[in-house]
């Protein structure tokens, strides 16, 4: 049997995040950013990344050259913020060969840092943004008050401008309707949890986002602790709901869970929708053993299955029916390499 | 009452949405009101900080109003921002937009942080007052294990590292004193019980 590396508690952590929201002291923030400081700031900050010690892996995106495909691909992947589109004309990304380091340039701010890694890895996440934002840091310097910190456009960020995420699936805390108390709790502990995909009215995927609320008053490491310490027991709660869920009724477990595969194996058409809670059936039918499939093959197929993505793969405009038709087809052949392999 | 998710413009929309049959309610601004409405895939939430409703206020609404009427006049002379414009937009026009509103701005950071005095990384690396005085304590803690275990060079080195980061702290607590405002903040200074 093919192994596979496991991130830390992968089963439910899918990945974790952190980026970094900076300002350069004397160039004006984002509502007063003019086409020829928006320059300024991509000028500074690429050539200051690409002299880092690691700056030759990045790749440079104007967010005015891609497609709109492209663009969302990248926001699909979790590479770059749905809001560094909202200034298409003067943003621009910077992108690390591995994915896991971008530095988005013209966004709400100057610039912001990300980290993002699979599983949980915190603490790994945010020493890879503050080697750069140390590194860009000490070539020009960053808008900062001794009492607030660093300085961001919104004073929601102000302080460490630390913005530390963990990606969560979820289907048995969901499936018991647990997730009211867990939000509950959560909230009392200064953290936020919402549905990562969806409108709000429904977390699709079983897929939730935990995060920090206040940047102010709270060191990095306190902020990252406190996270990190919240999210592990939530996975120990969501573990214990799915052992529980087995002990119940194992088959019944198994015939709910892989029903999806069955679909996911021989569906013609596949809105993102249907697709997002077969996903989530099968990712819990891996986690348990019920199928042999590496769970990061499944999550980035999730992402690369999304509609953006999947216009990039077509290389072409398609319909929504032609995008069911794609997906299908994509995930019948990309699920039976996985469990080959 | 403030807007809950930005805390920073008041809230004019009342939301109620259903998660899996949980019910939440929130208070939002038309900002934030027309972010929820999005449908996007990948949306990014890391500007949704700043949940109020664990934060009462219990100000006089006729009072504030007038302030707010005197606050909205207040002009960034270098960016030419005025406060009425921030609190339409949520965002500031420059570093020093922070120094000139700065008495609203107290207040702002207040209820959306519940702190006003940052405790995390200043531009270096280096670590601010709290972040020092942790790594103070592990590096005696060490040096007491040095001690004992009879290594006098690390025992040495750790007693210069340590002394060092005194310096530093004292070097900052310092810089803290001659700032005015630091006084507003020094309060919740020195009483971080997780500290």
């Amino acid at each position: 049997m093919h192994e596979f590396v496991l991130a830390p508690e992968q089963d439910v952590v899918i990945s974790s995040r952190i980026r970094l929201s900076r300002n350069y002291e004397d160039l004006p923030f984002s509502p007063k950013l003019t086409p020829e400081y928006a320059e300024e700031v991509i000028e500074r900050t690429s050539e200051a990344v690409f002299n880092t010690e690691n700056g030759s892996a990045f790749t440079f995106l104007r967010m005015a050259d891609l497609e709109e495909d492209a663009r969302s691909r990248l926001v699909e992947h979790h590479l770059i913020s749905y809001d560094l589109l909202k200034f298409v004309n003067r943003s621009a990304a910077m992108i690390s060969s591995a994915g896991t380091v971008t530095v988005m340039l013209n966004e709400e701010d100057h610039v912001r840092f990300q980290g993002l890694l699979p599983g949980l890895q915190l603490e790994r996440s945010a020493e890879m943004a503050m080697k750069l934002d140390e590194a860009l840091g000490e070539r020009y310097p960053f808008a900062f008050d001794h009492q607030w910190g660093f300085l961001a456009a919104s004073p929601a960020n102000t302080g460490t401008g630390l913005r530390a995420s963990v990606i969560l699936h979820l289907p048995a805390l969901s499936g018991a309707s647990q997730m009211g108390a867990v939000m509950q709790t959560i909230a009392k502990l200064g953290l936020t949890v919402r549905g990562l995909y969806g409108d709000g009215s429904e977390a699709r995927g079983n897929l939730y986002q935990l995060s920090n609320q206040a940047t102010l008053g709270r060191s990095e490491e306190d902020v990252i602790r406190a996270l990190v310490a919240a999210t592990q027991q939530i996975v120990e709660h969501e573990r214990s709901m799915r052992e529980q869920a087995e002990k119940k009724d194992m088959l019944q477990l198994q015939d709910s869970l892989m029903r999806s595969w069955g679909e996911l194996m021989h569906a013609r058409l596949m809105t993102v929708k249907e697709f997002m809670q077969r996903y989530s059936d099968i990712r819990y039918a891996a986690s348990m053993g019920y199928l042999h499939a590496p769970l990061p093959g499944l999550d980035m197929l999730m992402m690369d299955v999304q509609p953006g993505s999947l216009g990039v793969r077509a290389g072409k405009l398609i319909s929504p029916r032609e995008s069911e038709i794609l997906r299908a087809q994509v995930l019948r052949q990309e699920l039976k390499k996985l469990v080959a392999e | 009452m403030m807007c809950e998710d930005c805390g920073i413009r008041p809230a004019k929309f009342h939301l109620v949405t259903i998660i899996n049959g949980d019910r939440v309610e929130r208070d939002l601004c038309p900002a934030c009101m027309a972010r929820h409405q999005k449908q996007l895939p990948g949306i990014d939430f890391s500007n949704l900080a700043g949940i109020l409703n664990s934060i009462l206020e219990n100000r006089n609404a006729d009072g504030q109003a007038q302030q707010e009427e005197e606050y909205a006049s207040y002009t960034c002379e270098q960016c030419g921002m005025t406060y009425a414009e921030f609190q339409k937009g949520g965002m500031l026009g420059c570093a020093n937009c922070y120094q000139a509103f700065k008495v609203p701005l107290t207040a702002l950071l207040q209820r959306v942080h519940g702190n006003t005095q940052h405790a995390g990384r200043v531009p270096g690396g280096v670590h601010s007052g709290v972040s020092i005085r942790m790594n103070i304590d592990r590096l005696k803690q060490k040096l007491q294990r040095a001690i004992a275990d009879e290594d006098y060079e690390q025992a040495a080195r750790l007693r210069d590292a340590i002394r060092a980061l005194n310096i530093q702290l004292e070097r900052r607590e310092g810089d803290i004193k001659v700032e005015p405002q630091a006084r507003l903040s020094s309060e919740g200074k020195g009483e971080r019980s997780d500290a």
